[in-house]
């Protein structure tokens, strides 16, 4: 596991987020920039006090730093998939404890709403449906391994489709009180039902929202974030895992092995189990997986997240106020990278009305062939 | 089905015997010779122990539901028309997993998990047979 003494160690000082939506003539990069100077302006911080920087979905940092001046002493780029936001965070926090640098910026801009990107078809690059070996036979998009492993809980569980249903209709309900969120009228429990299937059991609604948008986070150790615009945030635990060796199908425990490994190390880096939490961001790219991280996490018994959320789990005032944006499903799926900003947001209290009262401490976690989990405090 | 059959990635050394033995109405896979693991295309080292020698060998294609969904979306052309259809993971009795369809006719979400499926072949144009199951 990371060191226990890295606890704390790091600190978000800035976050920037675009608009979100349809946004033509926006390039990845200038998505990116856009973010990242509103990240820098939130901590009052300027591109030259950045000396680490690694950008993601943005496919070149070499033109990036171009485009913006930016002069690292650190510098990577990650793969654009949603299970690396957690995972570039964790490198980001490493190279400053480390000392490689002493400032990091996190770049992530995405233009695939108006680049037309598509999850399934000829396009496909999910792990388990990329290469197109099973095309002919109609399977494509990470939707439909969702689907089936919603199947699979379904048989396994009793989970039903009505339990399944929270999820959408309750991050609906906080989108609603969010002006950022891409969707932000309520839906019931009967609109999500006749909503139309994509690939049965799951709905439209159970689907991420593909958009455009950035997203920038900045870090820094403690000592320099308190000479900075913003009260800190702490990463006070931190740690990954994952599924990869049989990632051509889905897995046979819902990446609860990985999921129950990354929740030990949180806890024992940090002090902070499910219990602690004043709220949590759960990488929803469709709604069963917030289910299986209930359970991965320890949130609640295995086989019981269905229940769990129909009991009002997971509302602003419930037991685990989760995904207060929105999420992927109704704010926008940025990949993971805005609901790290959202934990932020909530400890900092700037959440308006969908704010946690006195949130204190968020978990995001992000359940996938690569799992990872940050543990944000005040 | 022509439409279908161009789906496939171009056959290569890789699977070209696994595309012939399934025209045949057989299932043939690479077989590993040094801890006796089947995957699913040939490759240079066993992904389960890195050994570097493997041969092609048939196996029974007898196996059982794994998973199910139900296709709305199109997502290809050549399934505009087929929409909704079903697709199943199968896990075959030698530990293997394919991604695959039930053979026409059957309601998918009919067929429950964990049911015993058997093989069937079934040939989209002159070039090209798929893997089908139905119940056994």
């Amino acid at each position: 596991m990371p060191h226990k003494e890295l606890s704390g160690r790091v600190a978000v000082v800035g976050v920037g987020t675009t608009g979100f939506g349809k946004l033509p003539g926006w390039s990845a990069e200038d998505l990116g920039i856009w973010a990242l100077d509103n990240a820098l302006a939130d901590c009052g911080l300027g591109r030259a006090d950045i000396d680490g920087l690694i950008v993601n979905r943005i496919p070149d940092y070499q033109r990036f730093c171009q485009m913006t001046g930016l002069d690292p002493r650190f510098v990577n780029v990650t793969p654009g998939q949603g299970r690396m936001s957690g995972a570039t965070i964790q490198i980001a926090a490493l190279a400053v404890a480390a000392g490689m640098c002493e400032t990091v910026a996190l770049v992530y801009g995405n233009n695939g709403r108006t680049g037309g990107v598509k999850y399934g078809g000829a396009s496909d690059r999910y792990g388990a449906t990329a290469g197109g070996e099973w095309f002919a036979y109609g399977m494509t998009s990470p939707g439909a391994v969702h689907a089936m492993m919603f199947d699979r809980h379904r048989h396994e569980y009793g989970t039903t489709p009505e339990q399944l249903a929270h999820v959408a209709v309750t991050f609906r309900e906080h989108a609603a009180l969010n002006p950022d969120a891409v969707m932000r009228e309520r839906i019931s429990a009967e609109d999500y039902h006749a909503s139309r299937f994509i690939a049965e059991p799951l709905h439209l609604f159970d689907y991420c929202l593909i958009n455009d948008g950035g997203v920038a986070m900045i870090l820094t150790t403690p000592e320099r974030a308190r000479d900075l615009a913003r009260p800190p945030v702490h990463l006070c635990g931190f740690a990954q895992s994952s599924a990869l060796p049989t990632s051509g199908f889905p897995p046979d425990d819902f990446w609860r092995v990985p999921m129950g490994q990354v929740a030990t190390e949180v806890r024992e880096m940090s002090g902070i189990g499910p219990r602690d939490l004043s709220g949590a961001m759960i990488y929803d790219n469709f709604s069963p997986t917030v289910l299986f991280t209930l359970e991965g996490f320890g949130f609640c018994p295995v086989g019981e997240s269905g229940a769990y959320v129909a009991e009002g789990a997971l509302a602003l005032g419930g037991a685990m106020p989760a995904n207060t944006s929105g999420g992927h499903l109704s704010e926008s799926y940025m990949q993971g990278w805005a609901l790290n900003v959202e934990a932020v947001r909530q400890l900092r209290g700037d959440c308006g009305p969908r704010q946690i009262p006195d949130a204190e401490i968020i978990q995001y976690m992000c359940a996938a062939p690569v799992v990872s989990a940050i543990v944000y405090s005040r | 089905m022509a439409d279908i059959a161009a789906l496939l990635p171009p056959a290569d050394e890789t699977n070209r015997p696994y595309r012939e033995a399934l025209k045949d109405g057989r299932l043939c896979l690479p077989r590993c010779d040094a801890c006796g693991e089947f995957r699913l295309r040939a490759s240079r080292y066993c992904p389960s122990c890195g050994g570097t020698s493997s041969r092609w060998e048939e196996l029974s294609g007898s196996g059982r539901l794994w998973g199910r969904c139900v296709f709305h979306q199109v997502y290809f052309e050549a399934f505009r028309d087929r929409v909704p259809y079903g697709v199943v993971i199968v896990e075959l009795e030698e530990g293997v997993r394919v991604f695959s369809n039930l053979a026409d006719g059957i309601d998918t979400m009919q067929v429950p998990i964990g049911t015993a499926l058997a093989a069937v072949y079934e040939p989209v144009s002159d070039e090209v047979t798929l893997l089908r199951f139905r119940p056994a």
